[in-house]
């Protein structure tokens, strides 16, 4: 298995320029580029898939060059980043820099820095105070209000945007032409609304969709069948329409079949909810605010969405 | 012994003598626990025929049923004559029991064999099996007779029940007579063995069967497992049987299974006593079956496949910069794709997804 198989990956950005639609956010990180040592510890806010963690790889080996790899610590939301990590990982990893290398200092890129815990955000506050001349943060959020205060105001902080639709579309039309696929310009601009300005999703849209042929907006639809949002928007029409049975069978299937993450269920329930015109969506979301909180509160994840399956019924729309 | 419906008893009997082929079904009306089904049963005794029964504790679709009843012979093994007895008919609703009452309706004109239903109310799609049946009603028995009736039992068993006792337990039992006689033994139990503990069937079977919300509190109490257990068991019986009420039963679990894991966290023992109340609330007054098993048997049977989504995942998670959500419910079903198309090997994903 080469991750050259996947086209998200095989088509993530190596350079500023590739980089589609995030002109001004790429214009200020070039200039930082040039004068490393000016450079603050950044923190990145915006949706998935707009191009976050490609900027800050990009921005990292323009700084460290072609061993960037060797100065950069990643660590993502599956790391275990608990306060621990912060007092050892993290802290030895900024202690020196070895000046020989001819690098300006190391660089630390922590994703989904908004999971974790706000004991473990006030460690690393200390060590960004006080390991400025030997590394830099660069943290990347969906929500910037979820990183404690004092961290956002020691961060130069950029919010990135969902990708336009030309952007979006022009970046799959490349892709395309690369792999030799033949598309429908409708296709791709049905894949850019079903995607929401997730170059993530889009792409991965577009390699399922050509795996059936020709690019067009009937393959896209067969595609997206095949996703597990289609099965958990099955879940929810099912559970609504009072087939609970089949409903859980398919919520089990999920979790333990296909090892969804219970929070990506929750959050792929709430989207499919939210999405209906037949329920009630305050009510909707008052009862998925309360799950949320179970799950946090480390009540059974199976349990609780289970119970929640059975009380959509009860949010159908009078 | 039997209580009360004298009548509606002997009519029963009658009926039976009087069965030919081509007569019509018995059709059996009355509130619960007033011995409908204990009538059925002592009758099919005493003519020595075997009952086969179905109940609201069983699937009763369309091709269920017709898998079941479609060709029973009219004598069984031991040459003891077959009565079919349909409980509960009136609970045979929503899509979980799809088609069931058009094939009772066909069924019964037809049918080799003698038929009994029995039902709590004239639901209104029943009319037509009514129509088609003999209809014998039972009715509520008076408070008075039942508490003699307890008193009875209380002296063949040796136990001593003060009689406000007893009335007590009529009024709120809506005089029904099975309950009366397991708040009876539950009461006498509790009074006579001071610890007496309940498995994991009988404590969830009595709550269920408890009335009163005190009464399920009593046997959850006295429900010899711990919380952990309880809470996955309680969850099963309910998930399993989906009772009407399901969405209040079902928030009623979430809480107490919320509770158990702010203990387990917080190491807050004490919060323990709340738990019971809880789950009493999820199981208390509902009719249904024990069950202990929380993942659906469908999925239980696919569980092999869960060690080779786990292995894609985890190769994919690797090679990607994304986070394993992701990986999981997008990039996991392109794979599946990729194989299928023979653009990438893997013979144990091909067997999965049975390409
Ligand atoms: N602005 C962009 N320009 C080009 N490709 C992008 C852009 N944003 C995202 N992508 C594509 O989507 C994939 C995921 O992007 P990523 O930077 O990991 O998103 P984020 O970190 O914002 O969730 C990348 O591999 C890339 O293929
Ligand atoms: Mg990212």
């Amino acid at each position: 298995m080469s991750s050259e198989i996947m086209w998200v990956e095989k088509y993530r950005p190596q350079t500023f320029s590739e980089v589609a639609n995030q002109v001004e956010i790429v214009e200020r990180l070039k200039g930082f580029a040039k004068n490393p040592l000016e450079m603050p510890h950044l923190l990145f806010a915006g949706p998935p898939g707009t191009g976050k963690t490609t900027i800050a790889f990009v921005l990292a080996r323009e700084i460290l060059g072609e061993n960037w790899r060797s100065y950069t610590l990643e660590l993502n939301a599956s790391d275990t980043r608990g306060i621990d990590t912060v007092r050892t990982t993290i802290k030895n990893f900024t202690r020196f820099v070895d000046k020989t290398s001819g690098i300006p200092y190391r660089i630390i890129i922590l994703d989904e820095a908004d999971e974790m815990t706000s004991d473990a955000q006030t460690a690393m506050r200390r060590i960004m105070e006080e390991s400025s001349t030997n590394a830099r943060f660069i943290l990347i959020a969906n929500v910037s209000s979820n990183i404690i205060e004092p961290i956002q105001s020691r961060c130069a902080i950029f919010r990135f945007k969902r990708l336009d639709e030309d952007s979006v579309v022009k970046r799959l039309n490349e892709i395309c032409k690369k792999e030799g696929v033949k598309c429908r310009e409708d296709a791709l601009k049905f894949i850019y609304q079903v995607t929401e300005g997730d170059m993530r999703k889009a792409i991965n849209q577009l390699q399922m969709a050509a795996t059936l042929g020709e690019v067009t907006v009937e393959n896209v639809k067969t595609s997206m069948a095949m996703t597990r949002e289609n099965d958990v928007k099955q879940m929810i029409e099912l559970a609504l329409s009072g087939d609970y049975r089949k409903a859980r069978e398919l919520l089990y299937k999920l979790l333990f079949i296909y090892g969804l993450p219970e929070e990506d269920v929750l959050r792929l329930m709430f989207t499919g909810v939210m999405g209906r015109n037949d329920v009630d969506t305050a009510a909707a979301s008052r009862l998925f605010s309360e799950y949320d909180y179970r799950l946090i509160q480390g009540a059974h994840p199976d349990i609780q969405l289970s119970a929640l399956l059975a009380e959509l019924q009860s949010i159908k729309a009078k | 012994m039997m209580l009360g419906n004298e009548s509606a008893r002997a009519e029963v009997v009658r009926w039976i003598k009087d069965w030919k082929p081509g007569s019509r079904p018995l059709f059996l009306i009355g509130p619960p626990g007033v011995g409908k089904t204990t009538a059925i049963r002592n009758m099919a005794n005493d003519f020595n025929m075997y009952v086969f029964e179905l109940n609201a504790s069983d699937y009763r679709t369309k091709d269920r049923l017709r898998e079941l009843l479609g060709n029973i012979s009219p004598v069984n093994l031991m040459g003891q004559r077959i009565l079919v007895f349909l409980d509960e008919v009136d609970g045979l609703y929503s899509k979980g029991d799809a088609g069931g009452v058009e094939f009772i309706s066909e069924f019964i004109g037809e049918s080799r064999v003698p038929i009994v239903m029995a039902a709590n109310e004239e639901k209104d799609f029943l009319k037509d099996i009514i129509k088609k049946s003999k209809v014998v009603e039972f009715k509520r028995i008076p408070a008075r007779e039942i508490v003699l009736y307890l008193k009875h039992i209380a002296s063949q068993e040796g136990l001593s029940v003060a009689n406000d006792a007893l009335e007590g337990i009529v009024k709120s039992s809506n005089n029904d007579v099975r309950y009366c006689i397991n708040q009876l033994q539950a009461l006498q139990t509790g009074a006579v063995y001071k610890d007496v503990k309940y498995s994991d069937e009988e404590a969830v079977s009595l709550a269920m069967s408890s009335r009163q919300f005190d009464m399920a509190v009593y046997y959850i109490n006295r429900w010899n497992a711990d919380p952990e257990r309880k809470v996955s068991v309680v969850a099963a019986t309910l998930f399993y049987n989906q009772p009407p009420d399901l969405p209040r039963r079902a928030r009623w679990l979430a809480e107490a299974d919320l509770l158990l894991g702010r203990i387990k966290r917080t190491q807050e023992w004490r919060l323990l006593k709340y738990l019971n109340y809880m789950l009493a609330e999820a199981m208390s007054n509902m009719m249904g079956v024990y069950n202990e098993y929380l993942i659906p048997y469908t999925v239980i049977n696919e569980r092999w496949k869960r060690e080779i989504y786990a292995g894609i995942t985890d190769d994919l998670f690797k090679q990607v910069h994304t986070d394993k959500g992701f990986v999981a419910a997008y990039l996991v079903p392109l794979y599946e794709i990729l194989v299928k198309r023979g653009i990438v090997v893997n013979d144990a994903v091909k067997r999965v997804i049975g390409g």
